[in-house]
């Protein structure tokens, strides 16, 4: 950095020629020539107005970088010495004032980026339970976990990625809580990242767990900061990601999908009866599509006879095989469900009148699909609902094993149970089995997974977690 | 380590008894009737003996059977021995692997499957194979509560329908017949040879033994419980219900109501039996691979190739596999005995201290 102003501002102009990195000149109450350099939209205007112009226009003394340092007064506030570190200060909406005569730079906390107010989050309501989600800002992210842990254990650690958007990326922990070894690999792997830009979470979570893709989830999602907060306490690592709501943690275990964060506002046993359901549930809508197939197929006797009677009545004269009947009331769902994620609300209720009445009754009159079929599909459809956190995995396996029943039948559907069961438990997420604490029994984790104890057995964080301090409730 | 204490516990009591319950049952009411427990009962005695003997072992050892036998006798006769259980568990995995068809007949489809339906478990199998024996003891953690929960419902399922008098009266079979059907089943009591390989690989604890035995003499008290019913079910006809698994429920009440519920409860069980099929395809591989003294990456031939070579077999034999069963039954259970019997004692005179 130069001590003359004119020599800054080429220089700043040099690394900076874009349009929206404004500039600002003005004297102070001495004469001293002053440049604030900014960029626009993302800075408070009003705040650097207030103070910094403002008090530096009553500025009597000389060109010193202490005594302008005192003179700002400004709780934000840093010096820079390199051209580097100004031009970083900018572009993440700090504006930077240089002073005539003052070989330093003054970084300004005045960033204020246009967001939106907390609310919830459409993807996880909740009928009780906080409301609060994380928006777009990590400032504001930070705040919401930091309001929930009021401890000097609570770490945040800024790490930038991304060459072109140098996206900040916060990793999160509770320290003697959370397995050291962890969070030193998530650092490690978030700072090997090389990519151009991070439009969101969800470019990280390609890089925390590297080598080969999975069909199944590497990283758990939340857009809670409730839900985060419960989390990081049991020990893992989350990651906020400036510029999206959704927030990442680390170890991710299958058994989180099946709790819901009211099984904890809820008493145990219902609790344990709604995570009987939604794991029952689930597999009935991967498997039921799959079985109705393979039992018409090859093993009819496992249908009970009056039902049997009452389909083949609704199946005689359709044009398709049971299989292909069934994919294609399934590949009829699915369109449905992709377009209305993606079309207008106001196309919403003649999508459904479209849907319901066209595409479902009237294929059943027309005797193109029988009436078990759309039953089934249709409870199938809302079923994988009730775990919409896998639905991306639970919906591709739902139609290989619509695939593999209509070739092999039931022997097939066991066997690719089976191939999936060895799959999933040799699969470790930062030394966790995903499907712990099932495979291998963990008995202690045992208490908060499909049964859920009420809290004050739940005495030991999660053991497959590996945290660093297993207890979570003090004997009374 | 790659197992626990309570993984082996599960593998002996939950996975060992699977493939008694398919042809074992019919074959041993074929030959002594009611008494068709007591060559089981025997055979169960012969194995937990076995088992007790590797377990005491490996409270006394923390190698592998192959440091056992290299530290004995050299690499090179080490090597020749474990290519030799290659070879054996590979030919011991014929008779249940090839059963399964009888189960599949019977509980899986209408009408006879293709035998290239097969090839599905092969593909899985040889997935399996490459993985570490870890996956092993993993899947049985998740399966074999399942599996054993669907046993009982189903063993619950066809109490109403039996007729515990057919039983009595009580050893009434020449002992003749019954020490032949003893070493005629030998071939479906293999499993005592397998924890033998897994030394080395799991870490002794203070209770693992008895636990372990408990395990087992649980499984096989089920397996005792399952023949009689399933005699009890089926009186003097049982010989000719080949799939006695699938068979022992059909009768239960609810059949017309709710459809054939224990169908259900044998796809449910029928998940850790194909797992522990695969054992012994997963173990030559293993035997061969230190055999040839080859690295992980070359795994994946022996696996393709071994599978390979039982589904072509598979091909030649599957309308003959009654047959076949007999043939393996009564002619190679010198070969069984040596195998899963005698050389697993024997390795308490292998040298268990390091040098």
């Amino acid at each position: 950095m130069k001590t003359s102003l004119a020599e800054n501002r080429t220089a700043m102009k040099k690394e900076l020629p874009s349009e929206d990195i404004l500039s600002f000149r003005f004297h102070t109450g001495s004469g001293i020539e002053c440049e604030l350099f900014y960029a626009d939209g993302i800075v408070d205007k009003e705040l650097m107005g207030t103070l910094v112009i403002n008090p530096l226009l009553r500025y009597r003394g000389d060109a010193e970088e202490k005594a302008l340092f005192e003179a700002l007064a400004f709780p934000e506030l840093k010096c820079v010495k390199s051209e580097q570190e100004a031009v970083s200060a900018i572009l993440e909406g700090n504006p930077v004032l240089f002073a005539d005569g003052v070989s330093s730079g003054f970084v300004l906390g005045t960033k204020k980026v246009p967001q939106r107010a907390v609310t919830e989050p459409q993807t996880e309501l909740v009928v009780k339970g906080p409301r609060a989600g994380f928006i777009e800002e990590l400032k504001t992210n930070m705040g919401q976990v930091r309001l929930r842990f009021k401890t000097p254990n609570l770490r945040f650690e800024t790490l930038q990625i991304g060459k072109q958007s140098k996206t900040s990326v916060a990793v999160c922990y509770l320290s003697g809580i959370a397995s050291k070894k962890v969070v030193q690999e998530v650092k490690k792997r978030i700072s090997a990242a090389e990519i151009d830009a991070v439009p969101d979470s969800s470019y990280v979570s390609r890089f925390l767990c590297p080598g080969r893709p999975s069909l199944f989830k590497q990283v758990n999602t939340t857009e809670k900061p409730d839900i985060f907060c419960a989390r990081i306490a049991e020990g893992r690592v989350g990651i906020l990601v400036d510029g999206s709501p959704v927030a990442l943690t680390v170890p991710y275990l299958i058994v989180e999908e099946f709790q819901s964060p009211e099984d904890y506002f809820v008493n145990p046993y219902r609790a344990t009866f709604l995570r009987l359901l939604r794991i029952g549930v689930l597999l009935l809508a991967i498997f039921l599509p799959a079985l109705y197939v393979a039992a018409q197929l090859f093993k009819m006797q496992l249908i009970p006879l009056s039902l049997l009677l009452t389909i083949a009545s609704s199946i005689q004269g359709l044009p398709l095989s049971p299989s292909l009947e069934v994919f294609v009331t399934l590949m009829v769902l699915e369109i449905l469900n992709e377009a209305s994620i993606r079309m207008p609300k106001y196309v919403g209720l003649a999508l459904s009148v479209v849907g319901a009445l066209v595409l479902g009754e009237t294929a059943v009159n027309a005797g193109i699909l029988s009436t078990p079929a759309v039953i089934l599909i249709a409870f199938s459809g809302i079923g994988l609902y009730t775990v919409p956190e896998l639905i991306e995995t639970t919906s591709l396996l739902r139609l290989i094993t619509l695939f593999v029943a209509g070739s092999v039948g039931i022997y097939g559907i066991v066997l690719f149970a089976l191939f999936l069961v060895i799959y999933l438990v040799g699969e470790e997420r930062y030394g966790s089995p995903i499907l712990a604490p099932f495979a291998p029994i963990v008995g202690n984790d045992l208490k908060d997974s499909l049964v859920k104890f009420s809290m004050k057995q739940l005495k030991e964080r999660p053991r497959a977690i590996g945290s660093a301090n297993r207890t979570r409730l003090k004997e009374e | 380590m790659q197992l626990n204490t309570r993984q082996l516990s599960l593998i002996a009591g939950g996975l060992f008894p699977l493939t008694k319950l398919i042809l074992l049952p019919s074959t041993l009411a074929h030959y002594t009737g009611r008494d068709l427990y007591l060559p089981a009962l025997f055979l169960f005695l012969l194995e937990g003996g076995v088992l007790l003997s590797v377990l005491l072992l490996s409270s006394k050892t923390d190698k592998t059977f192959f440091e056992l036998l290299s530290d004995t006798f050299g690499r090179v006769t080490a090597r020749i021995v474990f290519g030799m259980f290659g070879v054996y568990f590979l030919f011991s995995a014929l008779l249940p692997v090839y059963e399964q068809t009888l189960l599949l007949r019977s509980a899986f489809y209408d009408t006879i499957p293709s035998p290239l339906f097969f090839a599905v478990f092969y593909i899985v199998c040889i997935y399996f194979c490459l993985k570490p024996l870890r996956t092993f003891g993993r899947c049985a953690d998740l399966l074999v509560p399942i599996s054993s929960v669907a046993l009982l419902l189903l063993f619950a399922l066809s109490v109403s329908n039996a007729d515990f008098s057919a039983l009595f009266p009580l050893f009434q079979t020449p002992a003749k017949d019954v020490a032949f059907t003893t070493l005629r089943s030998m071939p479906r009591f293999l499993d005592c040879a397998f924890p033998l390989f897994f030394l080395g690989h799991f870490k002794y604890e203070k209770g693992t033994t008895w636990k372990v035995m408990l395990s087992f003499l649980v499984g096989a008290l089920f397996v005792l419980l399952f023949l009689g019913t399933f005699y009890a079910v089926y009186g003097v006809i049982a010989p000719g219900k080949a799939s006695a698994i699938s068979k022992i429920g059909r009768y239960f009440p609810g059949v017309d109501l709710i459809g054939r519920i224990d169908l259900l409860l044998i796809y449910l069980m029928s998940g850790s039996y194909f797992l522990y099929l695969m054992l012994p395809f997963w173990l030559s591989v293993q035997c061969l691979k230190t055999c040839f003294q080859t690295k992980d990456e070359y795994d994946v031939f022996y696996a393709v190739g071994i599978n390979l070579f039982v589904f072509i077999l598979y091909f030649f034999l599957h309308y003959t596999i009654v047959h076949f069963e007999k043939f393996v039954s009564v002619y190679f259970f010198p070969v069984f005995f040596l195998f899963s019997y005698l050389i697993p004692v024997l390795a308490w005179t292998l040298r268990r201290k390091h040098a």
